[in-house]
């Protein structure tokens, strides 16, 4: 039976991915854009957290970092879509790069400090450099109106439905393009990296190498998600890049179980949706986060879908006995 | 500029320096012994400076009386949220440690936003005078804080040198299973260094929040430059946060003579960055 299930699943989320922006309304449809893009984001995070087991804390910097290097590619420097995007991508993955490339020089936790370190410092210039970044009011993306091919024009106005499918195609590519990663030769080492870091050191593995690798990759792919929810949401602003963003991040790849890929993802889309709502009803939503942050740790640490696992497991113990 | 300038940066540097230190000193300690990154540390610099002034509006007159509460206080709050959230994960990677104190930290910071408001605080210097040396005149509550600083970050170097805790805390960060089975209490072990970490940040909170203000953002705008000050000290190395403190507050008071503040800290970033080229293991080896 359960063979039947996961198609019939996979089906009838494909045909509400697919009609969801004629189901509902405009707002509807840009809170779902932004959320898949976020999806995206915790898409590519899972690849350095579930599949290497790194933990960084800089992944909504690289994130952020994407969006402002379009942001100013397009206003700043006056150049087309195309160019910001290719400047935005690369600054991500420089940005990722240099993190990496430090990082991975400390021993056990210093990983994990020097990422807090870059995305709090990331984090401070982005508020005082005005001139470049905007500081507090962030970036206006004055276009909305993107030239995707010639002739095809995109209209990135807020909650536009050529937006979302866009998003959408984007988050499909990204996973196909993950499930081949990880299943490629350089993913089995990633996940050999992970299982047992020692020994893959001991075989000759340049460990340090492929953690930066790992990064840069994830990071292209978040600066892509973070150019997206940038272009959904019509401006850039220090929030892409706070540190907050990164440990939501990490909660939502918890929460779905990390190294499943599609599970982060959905608990992204999910988890920000329920955000924006918590949002609209109390200035006091960081408290909440805060709080979820905290009981997801305590109660949910296998996340989710852990969870959902052990109660089929108990079910069909109870049914056999 | 003149040399006059020169000294009264080198003035401030060290105070600076010395309040950086107490932060970091919290957190390298609580790394070393509990493998425990507390990313709430800035928020218990905040809760402290929150405190004094506290103390100081519902009528406590002195601030040296007010001192000694604040910090317990913060104590208090810092060992509450240890037995109800930390103790049933202490065992668990740092991951999980990380994001039960950020989150702990987020509500917190969001407590004291909605009681108290957003806008800063100020505080009265509780020692006004002036220190006149020669053609140098500097501030004496500045002083203060430098010996003040001082003299409680060596009586925690001595407590750990050579008490019976420090004995057991250094024994904890050696080799915590051994330590266990020879019959030290581990535990409440783990309590005394969160509490000795958490007071170090509440102390260095009070100190500064005359001289800085009071509002429920210090935190983070003190905690990059901990962690900076931790890494070049070497994680888990006491004495390397406390030349690291000074080091980065002299950076940042130097620099402040030439460049922005945000700047500077970029400075101060920057010499992390090449000092990690050059010395992994942080300036001082690490002592774990």
């Amino acid at each position: 039976m359960s063979s039947l299930v996961r198609p019939a699943l996979l089906a009838i989320a494909l045909v509400l991915l697919a009609l969801a922006p004629w189901l509902g309304g405009t707002y509807a449809t840009l809170s779902l854009t932004s959320a898949l893009a976020l999806g995206l984001f915790a898409l590519s995070y899972d690849l350095v957290l579930g599949v290497t087991g790194l933990v960084s804390v800089s992944h909504a910097t690289l994130f952020g970092v994407g969006a402002y290097g379009m942001a100013i590619g397009m206003t700043k420097l006056g150049a087309g879509f195309w160019p910001s995007a290719a400047l935005g991508i690369a600054a991500a993955m420089a940005m990722a790069w240099a993190i990496g490339f430090f990082a991975v020089r400390t021993s056990g936790p210093g990983f994990i400090i020097m990422t807090v370190i870059f995305a709090h410092a990331v984090e401070s210039i982005a508020n005082v450099w005005t001139s470049l970044t905007g500081g507090e009011n962030g970036i206006m993306l004055s276009t909305s109106r993107v030239a995707f091919l010639p002739g095809v024009d995109l209209h990135f106005t807020a909650g536009s439905r050529s937006a979302y499918y866009t998003v959408v195609a984007c988050v499909a590519l990204a996973w196909l393009f993950s499930r081949w990663f990880v299943a490629s030769g350089l993913g089995l080492t990633l996940r050999g990296i992970k299982g047992n870091e020692l020994r893959a050191l001991a075989l000759g593995y340049r460990v340090g190498r492929y953690k930066v690798l790992v990064n840069v990759v994830a990071g292209a792919i978040a600066g892509v998600a973070g150019i997206l929810y940038a272009l959904s949401q019509g401006f850039v602003s220090v929030d892409m890049l706070r540190v907050l963003l990164s440990i939501e991040v990490i909660v939502w790849t918890i929460l779905g179980g990390p190294g499943t890929l599609l599970g982060p993802l959905v608990a992204a889309v999910l988890m920000s949706l329920g955000i924006e709502y918590l949002r609209s009803l109390t200035s006091q939503y960081l408290f909440v986060v805060g709080a979820v942050t905290l009981l997801v740790v305590i109660f949910l640490p296998e996340g989710l879908g852990g969870v959902i696992g052990r109660l089929l497991d108990r079910a069909a113990k109870e049914t056999r006995s | 500029m003149t040399a006059d300038v020169l000294v009264l940066q080198l003035a401030n540097g060290l105070s600076f320096g010395v309040i950086f230190a107490l932060i970091a000193s919290g957190i390298t300690l609580m790394w070393g012994i509990m493998d425990f990154i507390n990313m709430a540390h800035g928020d218990f610099y905040m809760l402290g400076a929150y405190g004094i002034w506290l103390g100081l509006v519902i009528g406590i007159g002195s601030f040296w009386l007010a001192l000694p509460l604040a910090v317990l206080g913060v104590v208090v709050i810092g060992l509450l949220l240890r037995v109800s959230v930390l103790r049933p994960i202490f065992d668990r990677p740092p991951l999980h440690t990380l994001l039960a104190t950020y989150g702990a930290g987020l509500m917190l910071q969001q407590a004291v936003l909605s009681i108290f408001g957003p806008f800063s605080k100020e505080i009265a210097l509780p020692v006004t005078g002036q220190i006149v040396l020669g053609p140098l005149r500097y501030p004496a509550y500045r002083v203060v804080v430098i010996v003040v600083g001082l003299v409680l970050i060596a009586a925690v170097g001595v407590l750990i040198q050579r008490s019976t805790y420090g004995l057991w805390i250094r024994a904890v960060a050696q080799d915590r299973a051994m330590t266990a089975a020879l019959g030290v209490p581990v535990p409440r072990v783990y309590t005394v260094v969160f509490a000795l970490g958490s007071g170090l940040a509440a102390l260095g909170g009070v100190l500064a929040a005359p001289l800085f203000g009071v509002s429920p953002t210090m935190g983070g705008e003190v905690i990059l430059l901990a962690f900076i000050v931790v890494m070049i000290g070497g994680l888990g190395n006491y004495l390397g946060s406390v030349v690291g403190g000074v080091l980065i507050g002299e950076v940042i008071a130097l620099g402040a003579i030439w460049l922005q503040p945000t700047v500077a800290y970029l400075v101060a970033l920057g010499l992390l960055l090449v000092l990690l080229l050059v010395r992994p293991a942080g300036l001082l080896r690490s002592a774990r």
